[in-house]
C-alpha cells in the first residue's frame, strides 16, 4: 500500500515564509503613516460584508473604497450595514461612483486605485476574477474555495504562480491557517508530538445552507442562480468543496501535501428534486490517499434538523492523537487575524504570504473527491489535473438561459 | 473524541474461550455414535436458493462423513432446481449419492423448516434470506441441533436479540453453531489474526472496511425463469418479495447487513470488540424508484467507533455493473508497528467454504476445537445494524441504543398471497429511529 512520499508546494512555502521578512514592496508608503492602503470588495453578499468588517476591524491603516456586486440590492444593504457598525463606519468610504453593478463590475473595482482587492462571490467566479486582480497587481485576500472545476482550478493555479512571481500577497479565507491554536498545533505535530501519522479524519456535518426560498418569477435563469446559488454546482462546487474545503484544507496543511487518490461516495437522501434544491449532493464521503499510504476519511453532509451535526477533525499518530486544535494557546478570531497577517505582508512588516497555491491544491483535492462520488470512479490527481471539466458559463447576463444539469447519478454522469 | 474507556465485550471472552477449547478436544456429545463409524451425519437444509445449493455442495464435499436428507423451501420451484443441482450437475458427480432427500423429506411451505428439524438430523443448514434467521434459529436450538446459519444472523434489533438469546442457549447446550462469515474459517485470516494478536503491528490504530461492489437483484439471475426485473401478475406480496428478497429490507436487511458484514465481522474479530457508537450516511444514488429496486439504499459510509476510541471506517455500496466503476473488497488494520488486510501474514489454505463445514463437523464429532460462533457473530450483525440505522436516522446512533431498539420489520402473518407494505426509502430528517 504504501506509495513514495514526494515534497509539494505545501511544505516548502511554509518553511521558507516564516523565516524572511522582507519589505515585499518597498515603494509601498500608504498604510505606514497618514494614508490608509485601500481596499476593494467583490461580491458584496454575506461573507464579504463581514470580510471587510474582519479587515477594517483589525486594521486601523485600512480603508474601503470600492464595492462590486451583480445586485445592487445585495451591495446597497450590506454598504448600509457596513456604515451602522460604529468602529469601522469612518473606514468605509464607498461613494457612489465606486460602486459597481453587473458582471464585469470586478473590472471597474480592479481598474480603480485599490491596493487590496477581496474575492467573496461564489466560488465559480473565483478563477477568473483571481486573474485580472494578479494582472493588474493587486494584493488579494481570496475566499475560499478558490474554483469549482478543475479548468477553473488550474486558471487560478497559473494565476497564484504569478502572483508568487509579483510577490503579490495572497490571503485566503482558509482562516484556521491563522488562527493560533492551529498553527502552534500543526506545529507540534509536525515536530513529532503524537509520532507518525497513521490515520486522519474530519467531518463537517451540519444542515442545509440556502440563499433563497423560492424562484420570483422575474428573474432569469442566471439571477436566479446566483440569487440560491449554493444550490447550483457551477456556482458553489457542492459542499465538499464549498464548505468541507475547510477540513480538507487543514488535513493538508498538517501532512505538507495533497492525497494522490481518491474513491468517494455521496448522493440526495433527503434533498427534493426541486429547482429549489438545485444539482447538488447532501452527502459525500471520501476515502483519501496520501502519497505515503496513509488514510483520510473524509465526511461532509447537509441534513435537517434533528440529525447529528459536527465539525471537527481527528489525527492519529503512533504516540497519540490530536483533535488539530489541542495543542496551542487560543488567539484573537482567526478571521480577524487573517487580514493583520495580510496587511503586514503587504507592508512587509510580516513574514511574506502567498497562499494561492496551497488553497487551490485544497480545492482541487476536494474537486477531486466530488468527481470520485459523482461518477463512481477512483479519481487519481492526475487524473484531476488533467480533467477538462469546465461548468463556467460562456456568456452572463441576467436573462441569459443556463441548463442545470441532471442531479449526477453514477454509472451515467461521465467524469471528463 | 476523547478516548473512551475499554471494556471487555462477548468477543473477547468468546475467542478466549476458544483459545481455551483449542487445546482441550472434549467429545461434546459422547452420545454421539454417527459419522465416527459407518453411520453418517444428517444435514437438513433450511433455504434452497444459490447460497443453500452452494452450501450444501460445500459440506458434502468437504465432510465425507455427512449425508443430506431433508430440504425445505417456500418455493417448490426453487427446492426442485437445487435438489437435481445436487444430484445431476456434472462437477457434483462425487458427492451426488449423499443426498438422499426422498420425496417425503423435501418440504415446501413457510413452516417447512419446523419439519426439516422433527426429520432425525444432527446439523440443520439454515440458508433463507437473513430476515428468517432468529425464527429458524431459535428452533434448531430448541430441537437441539448443530447449526451452520448463514450470515448475516438478523435484519432488524428485535430479531437480533432474539438470536442472541438462542446463542446463549446453544452455548449452554454445547451446540455446534458455525456462521456462514467464512473468513474465520480462511486460513490467511486465522494466521493473520494470531499474529496481530501477538503483537506483529502492534497497537491497532485504524480500521477499515470495504464493500465496494455491484448490485445484488436475483431477477437479474441468467437462470431467472421469468421476464427480468417485472413481477409476475400472479404472485402476492409475500410471494414478490420473497423471490426478490434483496431489495426488502425486512428480508435482507440492506447491503451493510447482508454483504459488508464479512469486512465488519473481520475487524470486530481482531479488535476483540464491538463499536460503541457510529455515524454514518448513505442513500439510492443510482437505483432507480421503481418496484423492483424496493426499498433498500445503493451505498453507506459508517464511522464506527470502538470502546478504546479507535475508528472503523466503512464504506459499502452497490453501484452498476460496469467497467469503469471502481470496485474493492477488503479490510485494512493500521497498527503503530505496520499495518495488515488481515490475511497477508498468513498461508493460503484450502476454500474458506469448505474449511469452515470440515471445523464445524470437527467440532461436533469433537474431533478439533469446539466452535459456537452464534454470539460474535450476531454482535457483528447488530453493528451492522446500527450503521445502517445511524445512516437512515442522520442521527448517532450507539450500541445501547440499539441493543434497546424496538425496530421488529418481522411480518406477523405469512402466506404465499399475504400483504406486505413495502416502507418508503428511509429519508434522513423523516426516518424515525424507534
Amino acid at each position: 500500500m504504501s506509495e513514495s512520499v514526494t515534497r509539494r508546494s505545501f511544505l516548502g512555502k511554509s518553511a521558507a515564509g516564516a523565516a524572511t521578512f522582507t519589505i515585499v514592496r518597498p515603494e509601498l508608503v500608504r498604510g505606514w503613516g497618514q494614508a490608509k492602503l485601500r481596499a476593494g470588495l467583490i461580491g458584496v453578499g454575506g461573507r464579504g460584508t463581514g470580510a471587510v468588517r474582519d479587515l477594517l476591524t483589525g486594521n486601523p491603516n485600512v480603508e474601503v473604497v470600492a464595492m462590486a456586486d451583480i445586485f445592487e440590492d445585495h451591495l446597497e444593504k450590506n454598504l448600509a450595514r457596513l456604515k451602522n457598525m460604529p468602529q469601522i463606519a469612518d473606514r468605509v468610504k464607498v461613494d457612489p461612483e465606486h460602486r459597481f453593478i453587473g458582471f464585469d463590475a470586478y473590472k471597474k473595482l480592479i481598474a480603480t486605485d485599490v491596493d487590496i482587492v477581496m474575492l467573496c462571490t461564489p466560488p465559480g467566479w473565483r478563477p477568473i476574477h483571481f486573474e485580472a486582480a494578479v494582472e493588474a497587481g493587486k494584493h488579494v485576500f481570496t475566499e475560499k474555495p478558490v474554483a469549482t472545476d478543475p479548468v477553473g482550478c488550474r486558471r487560478f493555479m497559473a494565476a497564484a504562480r504569478k502572483a508568487e512571481e509579483k510577490k503579490l500577497t495572497v490571503m485566503s479565507g482558509a482562516q484556521r491557517r491563522s488562527t493560533r491554536e492551529y498553527i502552534e498545533t500543526v506545529q507540534k505535530i509536525q515536530d513529532g508530538a503524537i509520532g507518525e501519522i497513521v490515520a486522519l479524519y474530519s467531518n463537517y456535518l451540519s444542515g442545509p445552507v440556502m440563499h433563497a426560498k423560492a424562484r420570483d418569477p422575474k428573474w432569469g435563469d442566471m439571477e436566479w442562480q446566483h440569487r440560491n446559488w449554493y444550490s447550483f454546482l457551477w456556482l458553489c462546487g457542492d459542499q465538499i468543496v464549498e464548505q468541507h474545503f475547510h477540513n480538507i484544507d487543514f488535513i493538508n496543511w498538517v501532512m505538507g501535501t495533497h492525497p494522490v487518490r481518491v474513491v468517494a461516495s455521496g448522493g440526495a437522501a433527503w434533498r427534493p428534486r426541486e429547482e429549489l434544491y438545485g444539482n447538488i449532493y447532501d452527502h459525500m464521503f471520501s476515502d483519501f490517499v496520501y502519497p505515503n499510504g496513509v488514510h483520510y476519511s473524509s465526511h461532509c453532509r447537509q441534513y435537517p434538523q434533528g440529525c447529528y451535526r459536527i465539525v471537527n477533525d481527528l489525527i492519529v499518530g503512533t504516540k497519540g492523537r490530536s483533535t488539530g486544535n489541542d495543542m496551542g494557546t487560543k488567539g484573537i478570531n482567526g478571521q480577524v487575524q487573517e487580514h493583520i497577517d495580510m496587511v503586514k505582508s503587504i507592508l512587509g512588516d510580516g513574514p511574506y504570504i502567498n497562499h494561492g497555491m496551497a488553497v487551490a491544491e485544497s480545492t482541487m483535492t476536494c474537486i477531486m473527491a466530488r468527481e470520485s462520488a459523482y461518477s463512481g470512479q477512483e479519481v487519481t490527481w492526475e487524473m484531476i489535473m488533467n480533467s477538462q471539466q469546465d461548468l463556467m458559463p460562456k456568456e452572463f447576463g441576467y436573462d441569459v438561459k443556463i441548463e442545470a444539469p441532471p442531479l449526477p447519478v453514477p454509472g451515467t454522469y461521465k467524469f471528463r | 473524541m476523547s478516548a473512551e474507556s475499554v471494556s471487555r465485550r462477548s468477543f473477547l471472552k468468546s475467542s478466549a474461550g476458544k483459545a481455551a477449547a483449542a487445546s482441550s478436544f472434549l467429545i461434546v456429545k459422547p452420545e454421539q455414535v454417527r459419522a465416527v463409524g459407518p453411520a453418517r451425519l444428517r444435514a437438513g437444509l433450511v433455504g434452497c436458493g444459490g447460497r443453500g445449493t452452494q452450501a450444501v455442495e460445500n459440506i458434502l464435499n468437504g465432510c465425507p462423513n455427512v449425508e443430506l436428507v431433508a430440504m425445505c423451501d417456500i418455493f417448490e420451484d426453487r427446492l426442485e432446481k437445487s435438489y437435481r443441482q445436487l444430484k445431476e450437475s456434472p462437477r457434483n458427480a462425487k458427492i451426488a449419492d449423499r443426498v438422499k432427500v426422498d420425496p417425503e423429506h423435501r418440504f415446501i411451505g413457510f413452516d417447512g423448516y419446523k419439519k426439516v428439524l422433527a426429520s432425525d438430523i444432527d446439523i440443520v443448514m439454515l440458508c433463507t434470506p437473513p430476515g428468517y434467521r432468529p425464527e429458524h434459529f431459535e428452533a434448531a436450538v430448541n430441537a437441539r441441533k448443530h447449526v451452520f446459519a448463514e450470515k448475516p444472523f438478523a435484519t432488524d434489533p428485535v430479531g437480533c436479540r432474539r438470536f442472541m438469546a438462542a446463542a446463549k442457549k446453544s452455548e449452554e447446550l454445547k451446540l455446534t453453531v458455525k456462521s456462514g462469515a467464512q473468513r474465520r474459517s480462511q486460513r490467511e485470516y486465522v494466521e493473520t489474526w494470531q499474529k496481530v494478536r501477538d503483537g506483529a503491528i502492534g497497537e491497532i490504530l485504524a480500521c477499515y472496511a470495504y464493500w465496494i461492489g455491484t448490485p445484488v437483484l436475483q431477477f437479474q439471475g441468467p437462470n431467472w425463469p421469468y421476464e427480468k426485473g417485472k413481477r409476475n401478475p400472479k404472485w402476492g406480496d409475500m410471494e414478490y418479495q420473497n423471490r426478490n428478497w434483496y431489495s426488502y429490507v425486512w428480508l435482507c436487511g440492506d447491503q451493510i447487513v447482508e454483504q459488508h458484514i464479512h469486512n465488519i465481522d473481520v475487524c470486530n474479530w481482531f479488535m476483540g470488540a464491538h463499536p460503541v457508537r457510529a455515524v454514518g450516511s448513505g442513500g439510492a444514488a443510482w437505483r432507480p424508484r421503481e418496484e423492483v429496486y424496493g426499498n433498500i439504499y445503493d451505498h453507506f459510509t459508517v464511522d464506527f467507533v470502538y470502546p478504546n476510541g479507535v475508528h472503523m471506517s466503512s464504506h459499502c455500496r452497490q453501484y452498476p455493473n460496469l467497467p469503469h466503476i471502481y470496485r474493492n473488497v477488503s479490510e485494512l488494520l493500521v497498527g503503530t508497528k505496520g499495518r495488515t488486510n488481515c490475511r497477508d501474514m498468513g498461508t493460503k489454505g484450502i476454500d474458506p467454504y469448505v474449511q469452515e463445514h470440515i471445523d464445524m463437523v470437527n467440532s461436533i464429532l469433537g474431533n478439533g476445537p469446539y466452535i459456537n460462533e452464534a454470539m460474535a457473530v450476531a454482535e457483528s450483525t447488530m453493528t451492522c445494524i446500527m450503521g445502517r440505522e445511524a445512516a437512515y436516522s442522520g442521527q448517532e446512533i450507539t450500541w445501547d441504543m440499539v441493543m434497546n431498539s424496538q425496530l421488529d420489520l418481522y411480518p406477523k402473518a405469512f402466506s404465499y398471497d399475504a400483504k406486505v407494505e413495502v416502507p418508503p426509502l428511509p429519508i434522513p430528517g423523516q426516518y424515525k429511529f424507534i
